[in-house]
């Protein structure tokens, strides 16, 4: 069982270190980025937050993890806010008027346990891109509450009214949302909000489909290797979902049973092609026959394969693409009518965006103002100019969400954060919203 | 950052136990004008790591004769309570850093925000 946990382990760091390194790119720098754009007058209060933050106590303590540039710091003088966010030229922003607010990574908050009356967690989960780290982001929340503290947490909402997801895992352009006055037709007509991290390959390559499960010789494709945005995102929607490591290294064999099992089908299905992968420079995948368990290791015979198809690709991060390429038919929810989106790179190296709809009409009913969605975080910063826009775009602006269906968020924490009882749970502005308490577990 | 925030902040290197209080180095330390709210500062008070908040407020100069230990009946001592009204509102460090007590990892503060990022992610 203890090459089961190194291997495990190494998994989750190989995990880990990309989510890290997809969240730099696809977070904290477009945060970093559009900053200074974001506009407070735009934008009210949600009355939701606002009710909850009324509600608490004098004197109550209360954390706003993820302030942004400090919307809610100024409700209920009552009370004493803290607020943190990883992007330094938010938290100034949110200074300006004063507020105690820091910079800080929402995996590691730098408080006290059990300091806080409260806490505000509003859009920030969706922004991490494995489970493991939502549930990690969850639990520090936890643990700087009291006992019999609550908290308010917002997450975008798969089940939206007039936005549709394809997929959970989203790379959606700044402010892309064209209820602008300052948009031309041509911009709104020819923008779509969001981009499925696996429309892209599909669309890019579309030969790529039917290519890879007779073979996975993506080396016939170096320009998708070249460029850190393509490796986001493939890598976005593999992260959760391909290997699924569950969040508890201690839970035993069938844990480690089902990385291994998700492996070898993954391996099943390269071997039905061609293995044209070359022998490249092996990583820690090299070991896996050594780190496998006996009974773990009688796949048909396989497991040398499984080394043989894993390794190379680990060292570049085409594992998690080829995986993605295989498994995601699996994971496909409803493929939305009259979005088609297009990423390409030209031979330049200079990147182009143009997205085709088919369906024009479905852009107009989205585009009617809609005055609802605008108080959402994401709809809320100022509108960029068509040239802002287009750079914004080229720019690489587009942020990393997991958008989050019905019962998602509750069950996570039921399932994960046993110290957490989820108070109450509800739709609200796009977002699915939890109020969770924390209580006393008793002492075994 | 006021000293109350200060009371809340610990360290999170990895490897660190207790990482709290935080050592307070100030280059600029600004004094404020706060409306004094005595309901607040008499429910805060059970929050606080006491000892932790007179020892930081000493560092810095503005300790205001605290006692090192709460005294009992301090609700209705209003000349304690507007004291440590002062040394939790009033204080504020805007420049200086924050040094972890068992790593010695130094978190800077600019312009009053404490950056407690533990290391920069490479780009």
């Amino acid at each position: 069982m203890q090459a089961f946990q190194i291997f495990n382990d190494k998994v989750r760091q190989a995990m880990e270190k990309e989510a890290s390194r997809l969240e730099r790119q696809h977070v904290h720098k477009v945060y970093e980025k559009i900053a200074p754009y974001f506009n407070d007058k735009r934008y009210k209060a949600w009355p939701k937050v606002q009710e909850f933050l009324l509600a608490q106590e004098p004197g109550s303590l209360i954390a706003d993890i993820g302030c942004g540039n400090g919307k809610y710091l100024h409700i209920n003088s009552q009370t004493y806010k803290v607020g943190c966010d990883y992007c330094l030229p938010l938290v100034k922003a949110a200074r300006n008027p004063g507020y105690e607010v820091m910079v800080c990574d929402g995996l590691q908050l730098p408080y006290r346990d059990g300091c806080f009356d409260a806490a505000l967690s509003i859009a920030v989960i969706h922004h991490f891109s494995t489970k493991e780290r939502r549930v990690l982001a969850l639990k520090e929340m936890t643990r700087i509450l009291k006992v019999g503290g609550q908290m308010m947490i917002y997450v975008w909402a798969m089940e939206q009214k007039r936005r549709k997801f394809e997929k959970q895992d989203l790379l959606i352009p700044w402010n892309i949302e064209p209820n602008t006055k300052n948009l031309s037709d041509k911009m709104r007509n020819s923008l779509q909000p969001h981009l499925s991290l696996n429309q892209h390959f599909n669309n890019v390559h579309p030969s790529t489909k039917e290519r890879t499960k007779s073979s996975l010789s993506l080396d016939n494709q170096p320009s998708l290797y070249q460029n850190g945005l393509y490796k986001s995102k493939f890598l976005a929607r593999s992260l959760d979902s391909v290997l699924n490591v569950t969040l508890d290294s201690g839970e035993g064999e069938r844990d480690h049973g089902s990385i291994f099992r998700r492996l070898y089908n993954l391996c099943i299905n390269i071997k039905r092609g061609r293995n044209t992968f070359s022998s490249k420079t092996l990583p820690f995948f090299r070991n896996i026959g050594d780190f496998a368990p006996n009974h773990m290791q009688n796949f048909e015979n396989n497991t040398n394969t499984v080394v043989e198809l894993l390794s190379p690709p680990i060292t570049n991060m085409t594992f998690w693409k080829s995986a993605t390429v295989e498994l995601g038919n699996d994971f496909n929810v409803v493929p939305l009518p009259g979005l088609g989106s297009t990423y390409m790179e030209s031979n330049t190296g200079k990147r182009n965006f143009t997205i085709n709809s088919a369906n024009p009409s479905e852009n107009k009913t989205r585009n009617k103002g809609d005055k609802s969605l605008m108080n959402c975080r994401s709809d809320y910063e100022s509108v960029p100019t068509d040239h802002q826009l287009l750079q914004g775009v080229n720019n690489g602006c587009l942020r990393y969400y997991h958008i989050f269906k019905q019962g998602e968020l509750s069950d996570l924490i039921e399932q994960c954060i046993p110290e957490l009882r989820v108070v109450q749970t509800f739709f609200d502005h796009s977002n699915w919203c939890v109020i969770a308490e924390k209580i006393q577990l008793p002492k075994v | 950052m006021k000293l109350l925030t200060h009371n809340m902040l610990r360290s999170h290197v990895s490897g660190v136990t207790r990482g709290f209080p935080l050592i307070i180095r100030a280059d600029e330390v600004k004094l404020n004008s706060v409306d004094f709210n005595r309901e607040f500062v008499t429910r805060m008070i059970p929050k606080l790591e006491w000892e932790a908040l007179v020892q930081s407020a000493e560092s810095l100069g503005h300790g205001s004769d605290l006692p090192r230990e709460l005294v009992s009946g301090y609700e209705n001592d209003e000349e304690f309570l507007k004291k440590v009204h002062h040394v939790l509102l009033e204080v504020e460090v805007l420049e200086g850093a924050l040094k972890c007590p068992e790593s010695g990892t130094e978190f800077p503060i600019n312009r009053g925000i404490p950056n407690m990022l533990i290391n920069e992610e490479e780009s």
